[in-house]
């Protein structure tokens, strides 16, 4: 009997698998016929008026790519890139995806995919029926890191990374590692956008990428793609860019700020390298009443002395004061034109009302349904507090002591 | 309950053979409730031995009276063989019966000697060359027997007797027999049997001296730390060696005979207040039970006395060392030890034991822990990972890490089988590779590893038959699997890990845990001697979890001997 309960538990099992009905078991798929898709690109379809143009990007396998893993150093002679680049297009995403397929050689599969790039012109008109597809398969992962390309299509970027000796994935890799020595703009994954897209009333930033035009002298291999700040999107629509130059003020409001450089003029007219360490912004509304009349960004930022380009001796307190307060002056300059322009296009994409929340969630309650109207009226204050700890290994400049 | 009316139909039907019907019910109901109560009613009586032959006959004879008289007669048949042999006890005890049983082997001596060179009072002398010790024969029993003074006053047999048996002729071990097969059993022990043929009375001496090997280094379970001595195949050697280590007044050792032919004697060791008697009254039930004719493969006693006949895992417990074994007796665990096997039995067993090496207890307890824990990992390796592979390459392939997967399918590349028939030829090759190197003599088995690395690991991959993840797979799924102590656990997950291959590659993981969580059931459900096979980490409400399983925590802080044995002492130390 108690074999009987075993037999009929386990066919329950079998059963109630949640697999289609019709298939009981799951299918299954030799990993060899299948392509894994590594990057997926979405423009705008140029056949279909509301339809998209998919470009997918796998990494090229098999005896031609074996020649370079193996260290030959020698280029492919075929001239192909490291990816293997399909385009197709369909009325709908999933049209195209099938598209695609019917291109491929093998069953492409989409578990792998890293990174979502969505053109400017796609992203222009809705991005929620972007990313509708993505998010609701599922084979796609929801971790993969999401970028918007400026000035030309998703399409256009991988084709030019192909064209280099650098697997697509590669080189977005290094690019979302690097920008973190800087700071100008973060790695943004699926998930966190969703959520996004979720709380502050379809608003939010995008880390973009653009593909620079600039050729350095000298040597074939061009800069290809750079990192462009952030895109800022309302009502699903990319409604502008913010640049690298103030795009680091983004990053201290949200307390996004890995590392960072800033530049200053010492009182001799040098320049002067402070290394960013830490940040921290505190979000403190003033409520009078029940109504949320100022938000103060209270901002700490503390960095070592890295450069001193001026001969002087010793380093005196005066000396750090001054240079803490200019720091202080270009960082609240970075933050305010970045909160201006943010709030210029009316997009509450800097995640405020969050912090808010938190630190008086009873009052948070009473303005909740009138946070997206109020909150571009609201008076922002902007204090930072910078703080230079450690200068590092020399006290006087080398060989200021001969000179004297 | 079809089976249990025709059952007792059969019952009534054959009440008038009473013997072989009881037999053939005992084989009949095996496990329902009237049937255990036939079994109590019946066991006292019969004979058993019948119900293995039975038990896998009965089925095909449930379906017709014709064929279970057929049945019947044969049970008849075989019970007459038997009786056969018996028949003797009923002879005279004289020189030529005995030589007429014994029949004319050249092994066997008969000698006629006169008594103090008395003509008239003459005595056979037997025994078996080559069991006896021909230096005692000729120095303390001929020689007092042809010149002892004070037989020479003795001029009739009864005399005679009386003098010897009290001492004449002085041996430690000197039996009368009035009976023809206690003679003749002493005989074939190794005793030298003095025969009065007139007085139907013999007189044996037990001078037994055979050659035996020499006790030596266990070869299977070596350690650095520990002592060197294994079990040999003689009986005797291996109770004292167990003696000499368990110095308890409480030893108890109990002897069994089994073996119609063999007539091997089993020796049941164990300590008296220690152990559970319930245990050792159930190891001798079922010893007793045993009606087979000989005892000389293990497997004649070890698959008779296990509870669950349709598992792979092992039930009972070997070691050839002794210090392990007495280490197991001191537990509360019941050893036993079977003539001619250089090997001795611990039952019950739990699963834990079978990851227990003896050189755990040698090494410091933080390595072993950690061997321990290292035992462990590996057994689940060896069980899952090529049905693991197998999931996640054809139908996960999303868990595999990017990297992976890409060089992966590089590797794959021209591959012609699916990825489930390569791992299962693979598997295959590897186990007649295994298979191989035991039956190939010594001095060629280099010739298998050579072929085992040229044509598996290298060959194959370059001709392209099977991917080289796959020989990666195979091969750490082999090493993993060497590291079990136990060798018929080891061979339990060998079996296994192929039920593990099938159900990956029909519904990837989610075949795997379903396979999983019968096999769960499956070693939930096993039992040895009343001790839950998963015993230390299901019973005992998980207190002895970590005592001595997982890791080894130091000797002097595990107190309690393991409570799943039922020890009638709990404390192993204050």
């Amino acid at each position: 009997m108690r074999k009987l309960y075993l037999i009929v538990i386990l066919f329950v099992f079998i059963i109630l698998s949640g697999c289609k009905p019709d298939i009981i078991l799951p299918r299954r798929r030799e990993i060899k016929d299948l392509a894994l898709v590594r990057v997926v690109g979405i423009d705008k379809s140029e056949e279909h008026p509301n339809g998209f143009m998919i470009t997918t990007a796998s990494k090229r396998l098999g005896p031609g790519a074996d020649a370079e893993i193996m260290g030959s150093g020698k280029k492919n002679e075929t001239g192909q890139g490291k990816s293997v680049l399909l385009t197709a297009e369909g009325k709908t995403e999933f049209e195209a995806v099938r598209h695609v397929q019917i291109h491929s050689d093998k069953q492409l599969f989409w578990g792998h995919v890293d990174y979502f790039l969505i053109g400017e012109e796609a992203a222009k008109e809705n991005i929620n029926r972007i990313i509708d597809f993505f998010t609701r398969d599922h084979e796609f992962r929801i971790k993969a890191k999401i970028y918007i390309v400026r000035g030309s299509t998703a399409k256009e970027l991988m084709e030019q990374i192909n064209k280099t000796e650098q697997f697509i994935v590669e080189k977005l890799d290094s690019l979302g590692q690097n920008i973190k020595v800087l700071s100008t703009s973060e790695e943004m994954k699926m998930w966190e956008l969703i959520r996004f897209l979720d709380v502050h009333g379809s608003s939010a930033r995008v880390p973009s990428i653009y593909l620079s035009k600039q050729q350095r002298e000298g040597t074939t291999q061009n800069l290809y793609v750079e990192s462009n700040g952030y895109a800022i999107l309302k009502d699903f629509k990319l409604v502008s860019f913010i640049d690298r130059d103030i795009s680091r003020g983004i990053n201290l409001i949200t307390n996004k700020l890995w590392s960072s450089v800033v530049v200053l003029k010492d009182p001799w007219g040098n320049d002067v390298s402070l290394e960013i360490v830490s940040s921290n912004t505190e979000v403190i509304p003033h409520f009078n009443g029940d109504s949320l009349e100022k938000v103060t960004l209270k901002t700490k930022v503390i960095s070592n002395l890295d450069e001193i380009q001026s001969q002087i001796k010793g380093i005196e307190e005066d000396f750090i004061q001054s240079l803490e307060k200019k720091e202080a002056e270009i960082l609240k300059a970075e933050m305010e034109k970045a909160l201006k322009k943010v709030l210029e296009y009316e997009s509450d994409c800097l995640g405020i009302c969050d912090r808010i929340s938190l630190s008086s969630p009873l009052k948070w309650q009473k303005i909740k349904d009138r946070w997206h109207e109020i909150f571009t009226q609201l008076q922002y204050e902007i204090q930072v507090d910078a703080q230079i700890e450690r200068t590092y290994e020399l006290n006087e400049t080398s060989g200021y002591a001969g000179r004297e | 309950m079809g089976f249990r009316g025709v059952r007792w139909f059969l019952c009534l039907l054959f009440l008038k053979h009473w013997e072989q019907t009881s037999i053939f019910i005992k084989a009949s109901l095996p496990m329902s409730i009237p049937g255990k109560v036939m079994r109590s009613i019946f066991c006292e009586k019969i004979c058993i031995p019948f119900t293995i032959t039975c038990n896998t006959r009965v089925r095909r004879y449930r379906k017709g009276t014709a064929v279970i008289m057929k049945f019947i007669k044969k049970i008849q048949n075989i019970t007459s063989v038997d009786n056969e042999k018996n028949t003797y006890s009923s002879m005279e005890l004289t020189t030529e019966n005995i030589k007429k049983i014994l029949s004319d082997s050249p092994d066997v001596q008969y000698q006629v000697h006169y008594i103090n060179g008395c003509r008239n009072l003459p005595v056979t002398v037997i025994y078996i060359a080559g069991l006896v010790n021909k230096k005692i024969i000729n120095d303390d029993i001929l020689k007092p027997l042809v010149q002892e003074k004070v037989l020479s006053e003795a001029n009739n047999f009864p005399d005679i007797i009386n003098l010897i048996e009290k001492g004449i002729i002085y041996n430690a071990a000197r039996k009368v027999n009035t009976k023809l097969d206690d003679t003749i059993n002493d005989i074939i022990n190794g005793s030298l049997a003095l025969v009065f043929d007139k007085e139907k009375k013999a007189i044996t001496f037990e001078v037994k001296e055979f050659e035996k090997r020499s006790i030596t280094e266990p070869t299977n379970e070596n350690v650095l730390k520990g002592s060197k001595d294994s079990f040999i195949e003689v009986l005797t050697v291996n109770r004292a060696l167990v003696r000499r280590k368990l110095r308890t007044p409480n030893l108890r050792i109990k002897e069994i005979i089994v073996g119609t032919q063999t007539k091997t004697p089993i020796n049941v060791i164990y300590i008296e207040n220690i152990t559970n008697q319930e245990i050792v009254d159930e190891v001798m039930k079922r010893l007793a039970e045993i009606n087979v004719d000989g005892a000389i493969v293990a497997g004649s006693i070890e698959e008779y006395i296990i509870d669950n006949k349709r598992t792979v895992f092992p039930q009972v417990a070997i070691t050839e060392r002794t210090d392990k074994f007495c280490q197991h007796i001191l537990e509360g665990k019941v050893g036993m030890i079977i003539d001619g096997l250089p090997i001795a039995y611990v039952i019950p067993v739990d699963t834990a034991m079978f990851y227990k090496a003896p050189e755990d207890y040698a090494q410091n307890y933080i390595t072993s822990s950690f061997i321990r824990c290292l035992r462990y990992i590996s057994s689940l390796i060896t069980l899952f990972l090529p049905g693991f592979y197998i999931s996640i390459t054809t139908f996960h392939q999303e868990m595999i890490p990017t990297s992976l997967a890409e060089s992966i399918i590089e590797s794959k590349g021209d591959v012609p089988f699916p990825t489930n028939t390569s791992v299962l030829m693979l598997l295959i090759a590897f186990e007649l590779l295994l298979e191989a190197g035991l039956r190939l003599p010594r001095t060629i088995g280099q010739a298998i590893s050579i072929i085992g690395a040229l044509v598996v690991g290298q060959a194959a991959v370059q001709a392209k038959l099977i991917s080289p993840a796959v020989v990666i797979v195979v091969a750490v799924t082999g090493i993993t699997g060497f590291t079990m102590p136990n060798q018929d656990y080891a061979n339990a997950l060998r079996i296994l890990r192929f039920i593990f291959v099938i159900s990956a590659s029909i519904a990837g993981l989610y075949g795997v845990s379903l396979a999983f969580v019968a096999l769960l059931y499956h070693i939930n459900s096993l039992e040895t001697f009343g001790v839950p096979y998963l015993s230390p980490f299901v019973a005992n409400e998980g207190r002895e979890m970590l005592q001595d399983t997982l890791i080894r925590i130091p000797l002097y802080k595990i107190k309690k001997r393991p409570s799943s044995f039922k020890p009638i002492n709990k404390k192993r130390q204050e």
